[in-house]
């Protein structure tokens, strides 16, 4: 029976292209379709759960279609181009390799490596599909002439209930009025964290001397997340700043619920999960116009087109002194949650990537 | 602040002393450090296939600017320990020699010096930062100068003058602000960005700081080592240090005398305000003590640096109620 199979470079768990990957499998599963998950490097935590992607040689059947879900260089990405099956390119965006250029060099060379293979991948596709327009543009630059942009599918929709210790834990530290900054986000020199923690100096040096920060996301470079640490110790901020990773979902939920405001100053974001999240828990939201921000977005939050520290510092203590505001911002995010129906994107994922199938390869 | 499809703020570029605070960040870059930069010129070496041979290297090719990042390793002092800094300047020549060569001609025997050379750094690296620690990770407080900062402005040139006053580590801002107070022009230097913010939020707070007799201070945030080396001879009023003339190993401290010294003005004046040994001793946690790469010398020994470095009949000021001596010497020519 012909299937639809997967291949990902390393199938992370905790992982937003891990997530993806998986639940589409077990959409396409649920539906009846066989489908496999095949990667280049096994991850330890999910082993079970994928197949070398050299396998595949002698696992193929007449009418598969292949999946690649695109984040970053793999060796596996010119194998799949000389592959004759019809391919999907699921695209998760590449950081573009300036941001680590300062921190790392061998990061660097991946992302400029996972630019080559969206040259050599995109014209090749049947199909691209896009998590937002922002990724699409980057997909059509490269050649891809047929995109559909669907939403992520590991949002969970509805949001996860908040684990009660952790709140409750959280409400009684974070007892300052509108000083609980959020910002949630793996620390990677893309997403900018050090000009969260800037602004937030400017701010407790000017209107709100208690506000504090809290920075949720793994250490994905090192290097970055050493010196924002630092910075902050610098800055006389180490009480101040909580660098928190390894959290539930829930744990999590609880920090968005908890918190007074979502500060997202990234300059690269190919979707955005953030945003999404804290819509769903009602928290408002300050971020800098960047990437597929605004289009996720909307008017459901204050949007910077600068986001020098005085700047951001005077936003979010604005909006944090305002609760009408806040209420506004609030209501705008459910409205804009429903808008963006992340609960219907597996379906029309499915959808999309049956219709490669059943057309042969010529286009859903 | 509202708009139709979304709610946008359009506001202007930052200031400079925003510019300052961010500025502090990108320090923290390791592309600044002669370690990383030697780090990973050896990995490219030493991987001999087409990716990282020199010049094949997707993002940037051999460093042919191994010798720039050992100036730009002098700044970063934090990464590489004060005396790796100075000695970075010396090995500068050395590699840009080498990796000039290497990149001139691939060759075995080029990427061996290299490798040699490198060595001879992890050795260095080795033996100035033993165990990793960077000042910015102990606490070091800053030390309670307010006891002298009405004096300070006497030992100074006469209050009219137009020339500018380095202030080298601001401390709890007293003596920038009696300085100020004093009409004085004042460039204020420190590494803490607290201490900087703190000064810039009250110059603010008094909402006239371009007044013709406050003049707004100019406010750095940076090493003071660093900032006096770039400034020419002869180029400022006076120089008063308190902090970093604790804390910085003797290489550093020397090199600080003779920096004050000769940017120093004739007829200025440089100000040293150290603390107390034992009061140091008292006030620091025990690993900060035992660790950090200097300690206060006796005022006794700032006067003896201070005449060897070309300062004249230097004094020392015993504090009566704090623990911070003052030094003080005039600058001839």
């Amino acid at each position: 029976m012909k299937g639809i199979h997967q291949f990902v470079p390393m199938l992370h768990s905790h992982d937003a292209v891990g997530e993806h990957t998986r639940s589409l499998r077990d959409l396409l599963v649920a539906a009846g379709v066989p489908s496999h998950v095949y990667s280049e490097i096994p991850d330890p935590a999910t082993a079970g759960e994928t197949r070398p992607y050299l396998d595949y040689e002698s696992e193929a059947e007449a009418g598969d279609v292949l999946v690649y879900q695109f984040a970053t260089y793999s060796a596996m990405a010119e194998w799949v181009a000389a592959r004759p099956e019809p391919l999907v390119i699921n695209y998760h965006s590449i950081t573009p390799p300036e941001y680590f250029g300062p921190w790392n060099n061998a990061i660097t060379r991946l992302q400029v490596g996972a630019r080559a293979d969206l040259d050599r991948l995109a014209p090749r596709a049947a199909l691209g599909i896009a998590v937002s327009r922002f990724d699409a543009d980057e997909l059509g630059a490269a050649g891809c002439s047929r995109i559909s942009v669907i939403p992520v599918v590991n949002v969970q929709v509805p949001p996860v209930e908040p684990d009660g210790a952790t709140l409750d834990r959280l409400r009684e530290r974070w007892s300052d009025p509108g000083g609980a900054w959020l910002s949630v986000g793996r620390l990677a020199p893309n997403k900018a964290h050090q000009q969260v923690i800037a602004a937030l100096f400017v701010a407790r040096a000017t209107s709100n001397p208690g506000a504090h920060l809290a920075l949720v996301g793994s250490p994905s470079e090192p290097a970055y997340a050493a010196a924002l640490r630092r910075y902050a110790s610098s800055l006389g901020l180490a009480d101040a700043v909580e660098f928190v990773s390894g959290i539930s979902d829930a744990e999590l939920a609880a920090h968005y619920r908890a918190a007074d405001v979502l500060v997202m100053l990234s300059e690269h974001e190919g979707f955005g999960v953030p945003l999404v999240e804290a819509m769903g828990q009602g928290l408002p939201i300050v971020a800098f116009r960047a990437g597929a921000v605004p289009e996720i977005l909307g008017d459901a939050g204050i949007l910077l087109d600068h986001k020098g520290p005085r700047r951001v510092a005077e936003a979010v203590c604005g909006l944090t002194s305002d609760s009408g505001e806040q209420d506004r911002l609030v209501e705008a995010g459910r409205v804009r949650l429903r808008a963006l129906d992340l609960g219907g994107a597996g379906k029309l994922l499915v959808e999309a990537v049956q219709g490669v199938s059943a057309s042969g390869g010529t286009g859903p | 602040m509202s708009g139709k499809d979304e709610r946008v703020t359009d506001d202007e570029q930052p200031g400079p002393d925003e510019e300052e605070l961010l500025a502090a960040f990108d320090r923290l870059r390791p592309q600044g450090s002669l370690r990383w930069g030697f780090d990973d010129a050896m990995r490219r070496v030493a991987n001999t296939d087409g990716q990282a041979a020199a010049g094949a290297a997707p993002w940037e090719g051999l460093p042919t600017d191994l010798w720039e990042r050992g100036r730009t390793a002098r700044i970063g002092r934090r990464f590489v320990g004060d005396v790796a800094g100075v000695l970075a300047g010396l090995l500068a020549a050395d590699a840009r020699r080498v990796a000039d060569a290497a990149v001139a001609g691939v060759n075995a025997a080029n990427w061996d010096a290299l490798r040699y050379l490198a060595a001879r750094v992890e050795l260095l690296e080795a033996r100035v930062d033993p165990v990793g620690l960077e000042v910015a990770d102990l606490s070091v407080p800053a030390p309670d100068t307010g006891e002298w900062a009405e004096a300070v402005g006497t030992w100074l040139h006469p209050s009219d003058s137009e020339s500018t006053i380095f202030v080298g580590e601001l401390g709890d801002g007293a003596l920038l602000d009696a300085l100020r107070e004093a009409g004085r022009r004042v460039r204020g230097v420190d590494p803490r960005g607290a201490s900087i913010w703190e000064a810039f939020a009250r110059a603010g707070r008094e909402g006239q700081p371009d007044s013709a007799d406050r003049p707004a201070p100019e406010l750095v945030f940076g090493e003071v080592a660093g900032r006096l080396a770039t400034m020419p001879d002869g180029s400022t009023g006076g120089v008063v240090l308190s902090g970093c003339v604790d804390r910085l190993d003797l290489v550093g401290k020397v090199g600080l005398v003779h920096q004050a010294v000769r940017v120093t003005e004739a007829g200025g004046a440089v100000v040293l305000l150290a603390t107390d040994q034992s009061a140091w001793d008292r006030s620091l946690p025990l690993p900060a003590r035992d660790l950090l790469p200097g300690r206060p010398l006796h005022p006794e020994t700032w006067l003896l640096l201070l005449r060897r470095a070309g300062a004249a009949d230097p004094v020392w000021h015993r504090p009566v109620q704090g623990a911070v001596h003052a030094v003080v010497a005039r600058v001839e020519r």
